[in-house]
């Protein structure tokens, strides 16, 4: 004869296990990075990992800007886009959560991060200015304040007005921090 | 010592909780906690099953060189991927892999506990050695060490009859 209070004691038991089997079965369900894996910046593992930095050059014309290293004259824009936050770190404990359930809401959603942008003109770098970037998947934007790039063509555009500025594309990291390394450096030394 | 693993039954008892209300509290929290943990185990575990870490595991191989183009080349999980993680991908995935489903079954039905909580507490180790840290590990880390600090599979789980059958074993306490 069974007690209750192994009764009891098996239910509680079997209650969570029975909860993880359910939301196991939805592991699976988890943004899905194939539907966004030709989006600029998104690697064969996903969006933009939380500790990871970027570097983008944004350039006027018709066609994408050469991405094998920062021009050494020219006008263009570099954007840096920075690790996450803390606090946005701390957050993707939840948004794994969530992504287990619906996906959608955070591919629409994204995540914000600091971007250090960097102007130059005709080869004359102008001082770091500091903006707070969207990575965003559905639509696939990539946000910097005043510009945007569009994820799925790289077309650089007006935020405001979705005028055409020019193209993107992503630079070598460690080439690139390198050389702003020696801009920066070269600016605070003036 | 089965007295003293019977002793912890009287968690649940009417009396038990009525004189000790805030270690109650923290009891149901703690368990709550673990129970959340396990199946984010879990579900991370079966995704990677599913993903075919264990079947083909290059993919593991893939991640590590990716991450190894975002890294420092001077950093010390630069020298880990390329000296330990990439060579022996195939056992890091098998590792990694069936590590977390052992940990979540472990903290889940409450079996093994505390070593299911030391073999989680590895693998964070190695996530965060192999350059995958970020600010969401210290919450984990923490927990780890909430889990591996208090005997939880003796207030609820296999832990606590198993410890009756077997009370010189250490692997149920």
């Amino acid at each position: 004869m069974i007690s209750t209070t192994l009764i009891r004691w098996r239910l509680a038991l079997a209650m969570p296990l029975m909860a993880a089997v359910l939301f196991a079965g939805r592991a699976s369900a988890q943004v899905n990075i194939d539907a966004y894996r030709d989006y600029f910046l998104v690697g064969q593992f996903g969006e933009v990992c939380t500790m990871c930095e970027v570097t983008v050059i944004c350039a006027a014309g018709d066609t994408p800007p050469d991405a094998t290293a920062v021009p050494e004259t020219g006008s263009f824009t570099l954007y840096d886009l920075q690790t996450r936050t803390f606090w946005s770190q701390i957050s993707t404990i939840w948004e794994w959560f969530i992504a287990n359930f619906s996906p959608a809401p955070l591919a629409a959603r994204g995540h914000t991060r600091p971007a250090h942008v960097y102007k130059v003109e005709e080869g004359r770098w102008a001082p770091m200015q500091v903006v707070e970037a969207r990575l965003v998947l559905d639509p696939g934007v990539l946000e910097f304040g005043a510009a945007s790039i569009n994820r799925v063509t790289r077309e650089w555009l007006d935020a405001s007005t979705g005028k055409h500025l020019g193209y993107c594309e992503r630079l070598p990291l460690w080439d690139t921090l390198d050389v702003i390394a020696q801009h920066t450096a070269r600016g605070s030394d003036q | 010592m089965k007295e003293s693993v019977a002793n912890f039954t009287e968690v649940w008892t009417r009396k038990w909780i009525s004189a000790h209300p805030v270690r109650s509290l923290g009891i149901v929290l703690h368990l709550l906690l673990r129970t959340l943990f396990a199946i984010f185990w879990l579900a991370a575990g079966i995704n990677k099953v599913r993903k075919g870490w264990l079947t083909e595991p290059v993919i593991l191989e893939n991640m590590f060189l990716d991450r190894l183009t975002e890294m420092p080349p001077d950093a010390f999980a630069t020298l880990f991927l390329q000296n330990f993680a990439i060579p022996l991908y195939p056992l890091v995935a098998w590792v990694i892999t069936l590590g977390e489903l052992y940990s979540a079954v472990g903290l889940l039905i409450g079996i093994t506990t505390r070593p299911a909580a030391g073999v989680s507490l590895f693998i964070l180790a190695g996530l965060a050695t192999g350059g995958y840290y970020d600010a969401s590990l210290i919450p984990f880390f923490l927990l780890n060490f909430m889990f591996l600090a208090w005997p939880s599979g003796l207030w609820l789980g296999l832990d606590r009859r198993l410890a009756q059958r077997h009370p010189q074993s250490r692997w149920f306490r």
